[in-house]
């Protein structure tokens, strides 16, 4: 039952955290918080279920070609509803509000599109389980949690290792200063922003997998998780939102399989509370540096 | 002249901190900008990296119009900012910090070279390589941050307050250092406050007083004004 309830877990896990990473990048170099990001991963959702029933993809092109339809409203949210705000130099909350608007706007699209219904995906790997005594493992536990394994590496080595990735890491810790040294910050803003988007709508396939329950209001639910990870891993903090999101995940499993299934966002949510109230900048940020990464 | 301002005006908001100033750089020379704290130095120096544009006047490189590009084209055209208290990415390592000055680059063994050349004239760098820039010292900032900002390949080299806070053995190794980079072929613009210093080894001097250019002159002939050696230089010849 334990260690049944810890892969479950770890698999919830693993989507909460590749969304929060998505909020993280944007944190880190636009010093707002993307509230539309809940509504791209959504559409991601909606975009892999599409290239499933409708085009009879493959469970992996549909996930690429939901990262590729979620980079790309990503660059109109950063070039249509955040770049205008920015040349104006208005106020530091103007953009928060605008993505608000661009979360309603994506909203009411996917209504329009989809309807209000729940859909799910055609069931995927049928029958596929294995038993390793201890516990089962579906294969779609494996492909979700492999997936989202292997996007956090891949991004870990994008920004440790390739310039454009270290690009993005100056222009998060000192905007000024990486214009200074010949970065050109607004495209590696908007960079940014589609990388950021294309995670979020990676996890909303991988969600719609393990869930099966994909409907225009998803995004709002899971936005609020995502953010919640944000804070408890430190504003701004990659690998704190990759830890968050598996301890939200782990947090939420076990209230629902040790008799508390109603009030499973209530115990998750309580625990952050508990957790920012000890360390109120978050659980990986170093403390005096603004938990950047 | 490699670089020239004509009649620069700029500032914040309504508040213009440079109220028409004109100085040129002649190509090779080491050029000082002194005076007191909000005379405008660091505003002239913001002002030729595109952080901060122009009312009104002109900034001319090699010629060409400079005014209102950004802070990366202006990198482009050649031109890099030591900026005031050094502003060293903290959370990147020394290295990165010194591959990043090269960002604009892509000749690989040209870049491999440039950074040979700092860590032979740094060697405290090349052994904190691997450390976060946010663990050194301040007069290891310092060097980093110049070492940076060569890595660039500039054509003029910006200085601003490179002096600021500093022990005076290293404010003495930071000042051989730029006459050092002068003597490899890079024009310096410097601003300082430590005036004896910085009138010392420069060939002109500009002396600026609340957005004015108040004095200028043959960096010997500023240092042996009366006025200067009273405000600047301690009073006594």
């Amino acid at each position: 039952m334990f260690f049944q309830q810890l892969i479950n877990g770890l698999n919830l896990g693993s989507a909460y955290a590749v969304i929060a990473i998505g909020y993280t990048l944007v944190f880190g170099v636009l010093n707002i918080i993307n509230m539309a990001h809940g509504e791209i991963f959504m559409f991601g959702a909606f975009i892999g279920l599409m290239l499933v029933t409708a085009a009879g993809a493959n469970i992996f092109v549909a996930l690429i070609g939901a990262m590729l339809g979620g980079a790309v409203l990503g660059f109109f949210l950063e070039y249509l509803a955040l770049r205008p705000l920015r040349r104006r130099k208005v106020t530091h909350l103007a953009p928060l509000i605008s993505t608000i608007g661009v979360s309603i706007f994506l909203e009411s699209l996917a209504l329009k599109i989809w309807g209000p219904q729940t859909q799910s995906f055609p069931p995927q790997f049928e029958g596929a389980l294995m038993n390793a005594g201890l516990f089962k493992v579906s294969m779609i536990q494996i492909v979700g949690f492999g997936t989202a394994i292997v996007l956090m590496v891949l991004l870990t080595l994008l920004l440790d290792k390739t310039k454009i990735g270290k690009a993005v890491k100056a222009t998060s810790e000192n905007i000024e200063t990486a214009g200074l040294l010949g970065i050109n910050t607004s495209r590696i803003i908007t960079f940014t922003v589609m990388l950021a988007s294309s995670l979020g709508a990676a996890a909303g396939v991988l969600v719609g997998l393990s869930f099966n329950a994909i409907e225009p209001t998803m995004g709002m639910t899971m936005g609020f998780k995502g953010l919640a990870v944000l804070i408890m891993g430190g504003l701004g903090n990659i690998r704190g939102a990759m830890m968050g999101g598996f301890i939200l995940g782990i947090a939420e499993v076990f209230s629902v399989a040790y008799g508390a299934s109603s009030y499973r966002d209530a115990v998750a949510f309580g625990i952050i509370i508990l957790i920012l109230f000890f360390r109120p900048e978050g659980l990986f940020s170093k403390a005096g540096k603004g938990g950047r990464p | 002249m490699l670089l020239e301002l004509q009649n620069i005006v700029a500032g914040y908001g309504s508040i213009m901190a440079l109220k028409g100033i004109s100085l040129s750089v002649p190509e090779g020379s080491i050029v000082s900008l002194i005076g007191a704290n909000g005379a405008g130095k660091s505003t002239t120096m913001k002002t030729i990296m595109g952080l901060v544009s122009p009312r009104e006047g002109e900034i001319r490189f090699k010629g060409k119009p400079l005014a209102g590009t950004k802070p990366y084209q202006v990198v482009h055209e050649g031109i890099s900012l030591v900026p005031e208290g050094r502003q060293i990415l903290q959370n990147m390592s020394v290295e990165e910090n010194l591959y990043l000055g090269a960002y604009q680059r892509s000749d690989k063994g040209g870049i491999a070279a440039d950074l040979k050349k700092v860590y032979d004239r740094f060697p405290r760098l090349e052994e904190r390589k691997k450390q976060f820039g946010g663990t050194l010292s301040g007069g290891e900032q310092q060097m980093l941050a110049i070492g940076r900002a060569v890595m660039a390949r500039p054509e003029l080299l910006l200085l601003d307050e490179p002096s600021m806070g500093l022990a005076p053995i290293v404010v003495q190794e930071i000042f051989d250092v730029i006459k050092d980079i002068n003597g490899s072929g890079t024009t310096i613009l410097l601003v300082e406050q430590n005036a004896k210093k910085a009138l010392q080894i420069a060939d002109y001097a500009y002396v600026m007083e609340t957005g004015h250019i108040v004095l200028q002159g043959k960096a010997s002939e500023v240092a042996a004004n009366p006025q200067v050696t009273a405000a600047y230089l301690g009073g006594k010849k």
